[in-house]
């Protein structure tokens, strides 16, 4: 399997879970607020991804990655991530212009930053997870 | 024809309740009423004003909400299962409730497997939200436009476009409108004779002047206490919206989603209970009614399942049910009717 596969199965998924049209999914579309994407949708584009891929993606897996190595006192300071929860958030979203990860934001608006190429990039690192090869 | 309506437990303790049809306190304690499998809860019927009788069957999964959405491959066939109990039972319409109207896209998945219509009765949520705002409309003096929070969820639009059919305008609550929102509004500012702009936050959409409705998919999106004195709220959202962290005497949380049925709704024991519960007899939440309502009608092809709420379906569900004799005929207040002088206060007569 190849990314390209992969983008288009995902592209697919958005494009039947938010009834857009071919040409407004793009890699870099922001899953809110270009497509039009609220949290319930999430549920059906996870849902969608899996039966395509037969893989389970984890409730919150991008909240929880970003925890990973982080004492829970480190993560959040009223509210607001950390100087060191943004820099992890930066590193496993290199989709996202590390300018839009910027002090103030805080947990609850993560989802707010996912791109199509987040789905991509979690449905790769599951299918290699399972020992699907993707070039 | 006969309907059926899929619930699920909220937590450990109905599900334990969910499998004792008796309700014997000691059985409710064993593991037996634990058991996995969807249930029987109740068999329901209601008459329509010409005497035409209907009945139903309520069936539950034993599946908690984490459950349902922690795995929804497995949410939706318990769900599917519910339903297909539904269909032994003779039902031909079936209605989703709360979590299994959500998982596997709002219902599409469930309907592809499933044995006879299924609805999350989004449409006929959107119908009574409208009809609760323009009942509140006419008790006076609010009539400045609508503040609306929840558009682009699928109620929440199906509320919107249906406001705007009747020539309401609306300020759609949302910082960041996405595109296709705006090019939803865009559009019915040029089709409808409503007029709708964005407004950045809730407190634009407050006053005395104001009536708020609140419809989005998740809840919890409003404290109450961070809401002005004599604000009116029509809260439509499952969980609601306006999470209860004060005393507010001062504010008027409205339920946006109640409908009178044609009768009272009978089923036994726990239609009783229910009853209790809620202190109504004949007023239950649309998502509800609206499969005893299609199958009174022996209507299946108006349902609605996925996130698209048109406004041609609440037309015509709202036809179906002056037919019918479902109403929304009363404001109400955390599940009571609301008395007049409560109602005088926050819609003081103007003339």
């Amino acid at each position: 399997m190849t990314h390209d596969d992969v983008y288009l199965k995902v592209k697919d998924a958005f494009m039947e879970a938010l009834g857009v049209d071919d040409d407004e999914v793009e890699p870099n579309s922001k899953v809110f607020d270009d497509l039009g994407a609220e949290s319930l949708d999430l549920l059906e584009i996870v849902y969608l991804l899996e039966h395509a891929f037969e893989i389970k993606i984890p409730r919150d897996g991008v909240r929880e990655a970003s925890k990973q190595d982080i004492d829970p006192s480190d993560y959040e300071v009223d509210g607001k991530l950390t100087d060191l929860a943004l820099t992890k958030l930066r590193e496993i979203m290199p989709e996202v212009d590390p300018s839009e990860i910027v002090p103030g934001l805080t947990a609850n608006e993560i989802p707010r930053l996912f791109r199509v190429q987040t789905f991509v990039n979690i449905v790769v690192e599951l299918l290699r997870e399972k020992g699907v090869e993707v070039a | 024809m006969r309907f059926g309506f899929v619930v699920h437990p909220l937590t450990r303790f109905h599900r334990r309740l969910l499998g004792v049809r008796s309700l014997d306190i000691a059985l409710t304690l064993t593991e037996e009423s634990n058991r996995p499998g969807p249930r029987r809860i109740s068999q329901l019927s209601l008459a329509d004003p010409h005497g035409r009788q209907c009945t139903g069957v309520l069936v539950a999964t034993t599946d908690l909400p984490e459950d349902l959405l922690g795995d929804q491959e497995a949410g939706v066939a318990a769900v599917q299962g519910a339903v297909g109990l539904c269909r032994e039972a003779g039902a031909e319409i079936v209605g989703l409730g709360a979590v299994a109207a959500i998982i596997g896209g709002q219902g599409k998945a469930v309907a592809r497997g499933a044995p006879c219509a299924v609805s999350t009765g989004n449409a006929f949520t959107a119908y009574a939200a409208i009809e609760t705002v323009c009942l509140a409309r006419q008790q006076g003096r609010r009539t400045h436009p609508v503040g609306l929070l929840g558009p682009p969820g699928p109620v929440a639009n199906g509320i919107l476009r249906g406001l705007m059919a009747r020539g309401l305008d609306v300020d759609v609550v949302a910082a960041t409108p996405p595109k296709p929102l705006q090019r939803l509004v865009a559009k019915l500012n040029t089709s409808t004779h409503g007029e709708a702009r964005f407004v950045d936050d809730v407190s634009e959409v407050t006053g005395p002047e104001r009536i708020l409705v609140t419809a989005s998919s998740t809840g919890a999106r409003i404290k109450l206490s961070t809401l002005p004195s004599n604000t009116v709220v029509i809260d439509v959202a499952a969980p609601v919206d306006v999470v209860i962290d004060a005393d507010r005497d001062d504010v008027l949380l409205l339920d946006g989603e109640y409908v009178r049925l044609p009768s009272p709704l009978r089923g036994g024991l726990w239609r009783r209970i229910y009853g209790l519960v809620t202190g109504q007899s004949r007023h239950i939440f649309a998502c509800f009614a609206e499969p005893m309502l299609l199958a009174l009608a022996a209507e299946t092809s108006l349902v609605s399942v996925g996130r698209d709420v048109p406004l041609d379906r609440i037309r015509a569900l709202g036809v179906l049910a002056s037919q019918y004799g479902f109403y929304v005929d009363r404001l109400h207040e955390k599940g009571r009717k609301i008395t007049p002088r409560r109602l005088r206060r926050f819609f003081p007569a103007d003339r």
